[in-house]
């Protein structure tokens, strides 16, 4: 049981880059509020990328697996980092504002009933004043804000936080069934048209 | 067929946005407000796909003070059939708020599908649609690149832009949908469009009025110019380049 979950994201079993500056995120949080922060990611047979998070200074991994969760869905994501959040006492969740990010971390505050601060930019003040920048009109302000829940979820910018290092000792790796209520689904992934780039990913 | 679409009132996107001096907000007296582009899309969406239903009812709803009555009249100049203004303080919203008072009115409405601007270009938040979904239950698909209706209006087939590409969805209707850029280019309201929309039925609610309550989940406290760019710097080789990309620009 940590205060701060990180939601980690995998797409056929690789981990997101994005997901070292969202952990990077966690600890400055966890600086500042004195807890520890655990690593979730979610999908089917998901061990592997698990494992490969146990470097980075969490409590623990947790392996979120469900049928469901094969391929992303906002709805199955929402429901199983949601409610494992909602079981681990978690006050902080923090996801990269990447499309999986924006897409469900909304979702998850709803389900929590957190206010959630999105794209975030730096986190500042001490705890029980903790206030995050966040760009506005398209980056033409910075707006400070706070928000009053006492769980909070944020999204944040990756180019804004540092990518965490793979220098801690290994965190404990746990699997287990995620919460996910497959009659409820509405929504199926058909599939992705990747757009083929010379670019260096 | 019946949609509920969103228009919310903002800054004009080619207004330049400045703030005050004292930092409490944005200068206003240079700047033109319309409804947010993303908004204009969603109203053009539903436009579009109630005529490829054959037929249907569109209502739009703004949020907002007594100005964005004008956004809700524009998109029934455009073609939709009622609207709503949900009268409040624009300045004591959140995405929150917005996505309960816009469940209240699905709750009311009943539609098969509601359709926002992925984010409005003031707040850029991107959540209320996702957040409404949540709350009723519902699939969604945000970031909308092309909707088309599948299994006789039962469903809708979205191809959504994520990173790195385009993602195809499938959800069964009643759902939630934003729209993103390339997803249509909306329609200029006509002059005859103008003068029915007049006479179109415009209904004023309050919070209130949709059993909402109002505390802020989420405050502004304060606001800060961006950042002020650094003087470009000169490097000599090529590998001084890259040095400076990796360490300082932190960009490779």
């Amino acid at each position: 049981m940590a205060d701060i979950l990180v939601l980690a994201e995998q797409q056929l079993g690789k981990l997101a880059k994005a997901s070292l500056h969202a952990i990077g995120a966690a600890k400055i949080l966890a600086e500042k509020t004195g807890g520890t922060f655990e690593v979730a990611v979610a999908g089917q047979g998901v061990g592997g990328v698990a494992a490969q998070l146990a470097g980075f200074g969490a409590a623990a991994v947790i392996a979120l697996e469900h049928e469901a969760l094969s391929q992303y869905t906002a709805q199955a994501y929402a429901q199983a980092f949601g409610d494992y959040a909602k079981a681990s006492g978690a006050r902080f969740v923090v996801t990269a504002a990447t499309a999986i990010g924006k897409d469900c971390a909304p979702r998850i505050a709803a389900r929590l009933g957190a206010g959630m601060a999105a794209d975030i930019i730096s986190i500042e003040g001490s705890a029980g004043a903790l206030v995050y920048r966040r760009p506005m009109w398209a980056g033409n302000v910075i707006a400070h804000v706070k928000v009053n829940t006492p769980t909070v979820v944020v999204s944040v910018r990756p180019t804004d936080f540092p990518a965490a290092d793979a220098s801690g000792a290994a965190s404990p790796v746990q699997t287990q069934a995620a919460s996910v209520d497959a009659g409820s689904l509405r929504m199926q992934y058909v599939g992705l048209e990747k757009v083929e780039s010379s670019r260096p990913s | 067929m019946k949609i509920l679409v969103t228009a919310k009132r903002v800054t004009d996107p080619y207004s330049k946005i400045v703030l005050k001096p004292d930092r409490s907000g944005i200068q206003t007296d240079n700047v033109e407000f319309k409804m947010n582009p993303f908004c204009e899309i969603a109203v053009e969406e539903a436009l579009r796909l109630v005529d490829a239903a054959g037929g249907g009812e569109i209502v739009v709803v703004a949020v907002g003070d007594e100005e964005a009555t004008k956004e809700v009249r524009t998109a029934l100049a455009m073609g939709a059939d009622r609207g709503y203004l949900v009268e409040t303080d624009e300045s004591k919203l959140d995405s929150d708020i917005v996505a309960r008072l816009l469940v209240a009115l699905v709750t009311k409405e009943n539609p098969d599908l509601v359709l926002l601007g992925k984010q409005a270009i003031d707040g850029d938040n991107n959540q209320v649609a996702q957040l409404a979904a949540e709350y009723l239950g519902w699939p969604q698909a945000t970031c909308a690149y092309r909707v088309e209706l599948t299994d006789g209006g039962k469903g809708a087939r979205v191809q959504r832009e994520v990173d790195g590409g385009v993602e195809t969805v499938q959800v069964s209707l009643p759902a939630i949908v934003t729209t993103d850029l390339r997803l249509n280019e909306p329609r200029y309201a006509s002059l005859p469009g103008i003068m029915k929309a007049k006479k179109k039925p415009l209904e004023t609610l309050s919070p209130a009025d949709l059993g909402v309550d109002t505390a802020l989940k989420v405050e502004t406290v304060g606001f800060e110019p961006p950042p002020t760019r650094a003087a470009g710097v000169k490097v000599k080789t090529v590998d001084e380049l890259l040095e400076k990309l990796a360490t300082e620009a932190k960009a490779i």
